[in-house]
C-alpha cells in the first residue's frame, strides 16, 4: 500500500468508492448498491413522514400536561364539547379487541388444524382455502355491511359491543386461519410419526406436538390480524355505533360502544380544531398499542421458540 | 393370552399403496432378543413391511392389506386390538432424528406421560434410565432442561431411541436410523443397536449390507415386495441361495 492510498483510505473508508473507480464493472456495482439504497429510503420514509405527522399535532394530547392530556387522555371521558379524553375509544377499542380475539382466534386455530391434520386434501380442502384467501383480501366496509344485514339486522343482535367485536372476528378468521394453516404445514410429518408410534392419539399429538411445534407461526398470525382489525373503522361504523361512555350493557342502546379508529375519523371530521389534535394524538395511542402489542407478542414466540429450537 | 413363539410373527402378508402393490405374501418372524435386519434395494418395500409392524401405515389413506402380522400371538389389525397399546409395545426410531420440540426431559416423559405415569420420581427415573440405556446420560445429565433439537444430529438420534425405550417396548423398530448421520455418529448408534438387543428384540431397516453384518444376527432380504431370503446374516451374505440376494450383496443392484 502506498503512502497515497493509505491517505485516501483515512479520508473515504468505504471500500465501494475507492473501487468503483477501478473499471466500468465496479463502477455499475457501486451505483447499484446506491440505487438499492435510494429506493430503501423511499420506502421507508413514509412511516416516518406519518409518525412525525401523528406526532407533532398528538404528542401533547398524548405526552402533554394540560386539561385531558397525558394521563388524563385515557382516564377521562370527552364530556361537554369533547374537551376531556379519550376514555370511551381506549376501553371501547380494548374490549372490541379482546372479544373479537377471544371468539375468532381459537376459532381459526381450530379451524386450521381441523382442516388440515382430520381432512383429507381434496376438493371440500381447497374450496375453504380459497374461500378464505378471498376474504382475506375483501375490503373492510364489506364486512362492515355483512356485520350490519346478518348480525344486527337478521339476528337482532342491535348495534352494539357484541355485533361489533364479532365483525371483527370475522375479519380475523381468514388470516389466522390461512397462517396457522401454513405454519402446521411446516411441522415435519416424521414430529407427528415419532409421537404416534409412542402410543399417542391423534389429538394429543396435535396439541401437545404438532401445535406445539407451529406456535410461532401461529403467533405470527394472530398479531397480523389483531393488528389489522385494531385500526379498522369501517367495520365497527354500521355494527358498533358510538358513545361517549363505556357500555353498560351486553344488548340495545346501553351496549354502543366507541372505538379509537372511529373516533380519529370523527374528529377528523370535526370543523373544531382542537379536535383534530386529539384525533392525533388518538392516533400516536392507537399505533403505539399495536406497536406494545408487537413487542409482547414476539418476546412470549422468543421465549416459547427458544424452548422449541 | 394366547401362545407365541415370537414377538412378531407375520404370515402372508400382501399390501397395497391405492392399486400397486408393494408386499407380495410376505411370511417370516422376529426372534426375541436378536437383531433382525430388513434389507434391500431402495423401493423394495423396506419401510413399508416395518410400518406395517406397529400400525404406522393407517395413516396413508390409500394402504391396504391382506394376510396376517401378530404381535405376541395376536393380530394387531384385529377387532378387539388397540393401536395405541400396540405401539406402547413396539417402539420406533426413524430415518432423521425428530426430537420434539422441547426440552430433553420432556422428550423422554412425553411417553409415559401418554400411558398414565406422572409421579414425578417415576418419571425422573425413566428420564435417567432411558438415557443411560442409549448412551447419552453421561452428554445430557446437567442439561435435561436445555431444548432438544439444540443437540448434534448423532445426539438427537440417540435421544430418540431413549424416547422410544422411555415406555419399554419388547420390540423396537428402526427404519435406517444412521443414513443421516456421520460416521462416527453413525458408529456409536451401532454400537448401541448391538448392546440393545439383550433386552429387546430389534427389526432394523437398511441398505447398507455391511451394516446388517456388523449388526445383525437375521436377515431379510426384499427385492420388488418379495421376500428373497430369510436366514441367519451370516448364512445369507456368505452364500446367498438366490442370485438376487447375491447381486445385491455384491453391489450390482442396490
Amino acid at each position: 500500500m502506498s503512502t497515497l492510498e493509505i491517505l485516501l483510505q483515512k479520508i473515504d473508508p468505504r471500500p465501494g468508492f475507492r473501487e468503483a473507480r477501478k473499471s466500468r464493472r465496479h463502477f455499475t456495482d457501486y451505483v447499484f448498491k446506491i440505487l438499492l439504497g435510494i429506493v430503501m429510503v423511499v420506502i421507508i420514509s413514509p412511516f416516518f413522514l406519518v409518525l412525525i405527522e401523528v406526532a407533532s399535532a398528538g404528542f401533547s394530547q398524548v405526552f402533554g400536561f394540560g386539561q385531558g392530556q397525558g394521563i388524563e387522555f385515557f382516564t377521562t371521558f370527552p364530556g361537554a364539547g369533547l374537551l376531556g379524553g379519550i376514555r370511551n375509544a381506549f376501553v371501547g377499542t380494548i374490549e372490541l379487541i379482546a372479544i373479537a380475539s377471544a371468539v375468532g382466534i381459537p376459532l381459526s386455530v381450530f379451524g386450521a388444524v381441523y382442516i388440515n391434520e382430520y381432512t383429507r386434501p381434496g376438493i371440500s380442502r381447497e374450496v375453504i382455502e380459497f374461500t378464505s384467501d378471498v376474504l382475506a383480501g375483501i375490503p373492510s366496509i364489506v364486512f362492515g355491511a355483512f356485520g350490519f344485514a346478518f348480525l344486527v339486522d337478521f339476528l337482532h343482535l342491535g348495534m352494539g359491543l357484541v355485533s361489533g367485536s364479532l365483525t371483527l372476528a370475522f375479519m380475523m378468521i381468514p388470516t389466522v386461519l390461512r397462517t396457522t394453516q401454513e405454519a402446521l404445514r411446516q411441522v415435519p410429518m416424521s414430529l407427528r410419526e415419532a409421537s404416534l408410534a409412542l402410543g399417542a392419539t391423534k389429538w394429543s399429538t396435535t396439541w401437545n406436538v404438532t401445535l406445539r411445534a407451529a406456535f410461532p407461526g401461529v403467533i405470527t398470525g394472530v398479531l397480523l390480524a389483531i393488528g389489522r382489525v385494531m385500526g379498522e373503522t369501517a367495520p365497527l361504523i354500521f355494527t358498533a355505533g358510538n358513545s361517549l361512555s363505556v357500555p353498560t350493557e351486553l344488548t340495545g342502546p346501553g351496549s354502543w360502544v366507541a372505538s379509537m379508529p372511529y373516533t380519529i375519523w370523527a374528529y377528523v371530521s370535526d370543523p373544531r380544531a382542537y379536535l383534530q389534535d386529539k384525533a392525533h394524538g388518538t392516533a400516536l395511542a392507537l399505533m403505539m398499542m399495536v406497536l406494545a402489542i408487537d413487542l409482547v407478542a414476539n418476546l412470549i414466540s422468543r421465549k416459547v421458540t427458544r424452548r422449541l429450537v | 393370552m394366547p401362545e407365541f413363539k415370537h414377538q412378531i410373527e407375520v404370515e402372508g402378508l400382501s399390501t397395497w399403496f391405492g392399486k400397486k402393490k408393494i408386499l407380495k405374501d410376505i411370511t417370516c418372524h422376529f426372534k426375541d432378543n436378536t437383531v433382525t435386519a430388513i434389507m434391500g434395494p431402495s423401493g423394495c418395500g423396506k419401510s413399508t413391511l416395518l410400518r406395517t409392524l406397529n400400525r404406522l401405515n393407517d395413516l396413508v389413506p390409500s394402504f391396504k392389506r391382506m394376510g396376517n402380522v401378530r404381535f405376541r400371538g395376536e393380530d394387531i389389525y384385529g377387532v378387539g386390538s388397540s393401536v395405541y397399546d400396540l405401539r406402547k409395545h413396539i417402539g420406533m426410531v426413524f430415518q432423521k432424528p425428530n426430537p420434539f420440540p422441547m426440552s430433553i426431559r420432556e422428550n423422554i416423559t412425553y411417553g409415559p406421560k401418554l400411558h398414565g405415569t406422572n409421579d414425578e420420581d417415576d418419571l425422573e427415573k425413566i428420564v435417567e434410565s432411558s438415557l443411560r440405556k442409549a448412551a447419552l446420560w453421561d452428554e445430557v445429565k446437567d442439561e435435561l432442561d436445555h431444548p432438544a433439537p439444540n443437540l448434534s444430529g448423532g445426539q438427537q438420534q440417540r435421544l430418540c431411541i431413549a424416547r422410544a425405550l422411555s415406555v419399554n417396548p419388547p420390540v423396537i423398530l428402526a427404519d435406517e436410523p444412521v443414513s443421516a448421520l456421520d460416521p462416527i455418529s453413525a458408529a456409536k448408534i451401532e454400537e448401541l443397536i448391538v448392546e440393545l438387543k439383550k433386552d429387546y428384540t430389534i427389526i432394523l431397516v437398511t441398505h447398507n449390507v455391511q451394516q446388517a453384518f456388523r449388526v445383525s444376527d437375521q436377515s431379510a432380504f426384499l427385492y420388488l415386495g418379495e421376500l428373497v431370503e430369510f436366514d441367519e446374516t451370516k448364512r445369507i451374505l456368505e452364500a446367498p441361495h438366490d442370485e438376487r440376494t447375491e447381486a445385491f450383496i455384491t453391489g450390482r443392484i442396490g
